[in-house]
């Protein structure tokens, strides 16, 4: 456990690293969420259970594949809560009421394809510039494990959208 | 600095491979680096001790009644709460105020050591018929006694099963008609057997050697809960003798 000076110290370093890594790490979460506002309220969460982590002695890797992890985690877990919970209100709420969706991103409608982990394979790929191993240390899976989902992803993206400009093309024409 | 040169390595890598693969990635990408938080996130990085779960206690409260509930159940074969009231009464009585020694109902212990490995056989640990094999499964279990109607099951498995011999494994429910059960574990060099019902625990586990020398020790544990004695009759008062016309 750490002491006041030490954790005054630690303190310090996350605001740091916070500085340095807040908007990555609001890009990765808001890649596999989806949403704007949850991103917001998880990046703040990564940062505070990285930083009990830290305080814990609980962390073993590099404090950006430390943060990446966690907010990977959190993400991923908020969107299966959200998934759940989106199941059991969609009985409840009556067709054609819920808010009208703002037309999506092309990023959003590729990253919408995927399930959450491969958004978090695909984003990292994509915008974190990081090795397989930083990646297979994040995601908590093998190297080789990391390419073949990149692989995956990309390429559900890709039918993703191209499927949909098929579609629009065709409504437009 | 490796990591880094690594990093590079492969961003122009990625880059080449999607440029030609996927086109449209490099407008995702261009997409997502706009992304920026609305407004300045307030983090608290303040030194909080992790919560507590107090999962554990509750899960130990929660087996705990449950094993004393099912305890009081089995102890006096009934589930009316004034009756286990009743019966956890007598045996506070008891163990204040002990009975006197010699008392049969009183609580007891005791172990007994012998140098014969056969010398104390109660509970099924008895050796006998070797060389016998057999499997068996008994209903109504020997021993019962009294005149209300008891289901009993015996189990026995290994060579002598189910002649008086516990070779093998043999696990008997409701042994003499008084609830509980008794098993037994092992022939020979190294044997073990117990009973546990209402009227408290014994067992049992013995070891010899080559030679036949060898000792068991035996123990019980006496804890007289009984079902509470339902009120007697009312006293029938004789008939005043006939008085003489």
């Amino acid at each position: 456990m750490h002491d006041e000076s030490q954790t005054r110290r630690l303190a310090g370093e996350f605001e740091h690293l916070y500085e340095i890594y807040e908007a990555r790490i609001y890009r990765v979460i808001r890649a596999i969420v989806l949403d704007a506002a949850a991103a917001e309220d998880l990046t703040r969460k990564t940062f505070e259970r990285a930083f009990r982590e830290q305080q814990n002695g609980k962390r073993t890797s590099s404090a950006r594949v430390a943060l990446h992890r966690v907010a990977v985690d959190t993400a991923i877990s908020h969107t299966r809560r959200q998934n759940l919970t989106g199941l059991l209100l969609r009985r409840l709420r009556a067709r054609g009421k819920g808010a009208a969706a703002a037309p999506a991103s092309t990023a959003t409608r590729a990253l919408g394809a995927l399930s959450p982990e491969l958004r978090a394979v695909a984003v990292l790929h994509l915008c974190g510039r990081m090795t397989s191993d930083e990646m297979a240390a994040i995601l908590g899976t093998r190297p080789s494990g990391v390419d073949s989902r990149i692989g995956t992803a990309m390429q559900i993206m890709g039918q993703a959208l191209n499927g949909m400009d098929g579609q629009h093309g065709n409504a437009g024409g | 600095m490796g990591n880094t040169a690594m990093r590079g390595v492969k961003a122009v890598a990625d880059d080449d491979r999607d440029r030609f693969d996927f086109p449209w990635a490099k407008v995702i990408r261009n997409e997502i680096e706009t992304w920026q938080p609305s407004r300045r996130l307030e983090v608290n990085l303040e030194c909080r001790p992790a919560p507590a779960h107090p999962d554990w206690r509750l899960a130990a409260l929660v087996v705990g009644t449950l094993a004393l509930i099912l305890n009081f159940a089995v102890a006096t074969r009934s589930v009316d709460p004034r009756q286990w009231w009743e019966a956890a009464q007598t045996v506070v009585r008891q163990l204040v105020q002990p009975a006197p020694p010699g008392h049969l109902s009183g609580p007891s212990r005791a172990a007994v050591m012998g140098t014969d490995p056969y010398q104390h056989v109660s509970g099924g640990a008895s050796a006998g018929g070797p060389g016998s094999t057999a499997s068996t499964v008994r209903s109504a279990a020997e021993g019962q006694s009294g005149s209300s109607p008891t289901v009993g099951l015996s189990v026995a498995t290994g060579p002598g099963a189910g002649t008086n011999s516990g070779q093998g494994v043999e696990v008997t429910s409701n042994p003499r008609g008084r609830g509980g059960m008794t098993g037994s574990i092992g022939e020979g060099p190294a044997h073990a057997s117990g009973t546990i019902d209402g009227a408290g625990m014994r067992g049992c586990m013995g070891a010899y050697g080559p030679t036949g020398r060898g000792s068991n020790i035996c123990g019980s544990v006496n804890s007289p809960v009984t079902a509470p004695v339902p009120p007697l009759p009312a006293p029938v008062v004789p008939d005043a003798a006939p008085t003489p016309p």
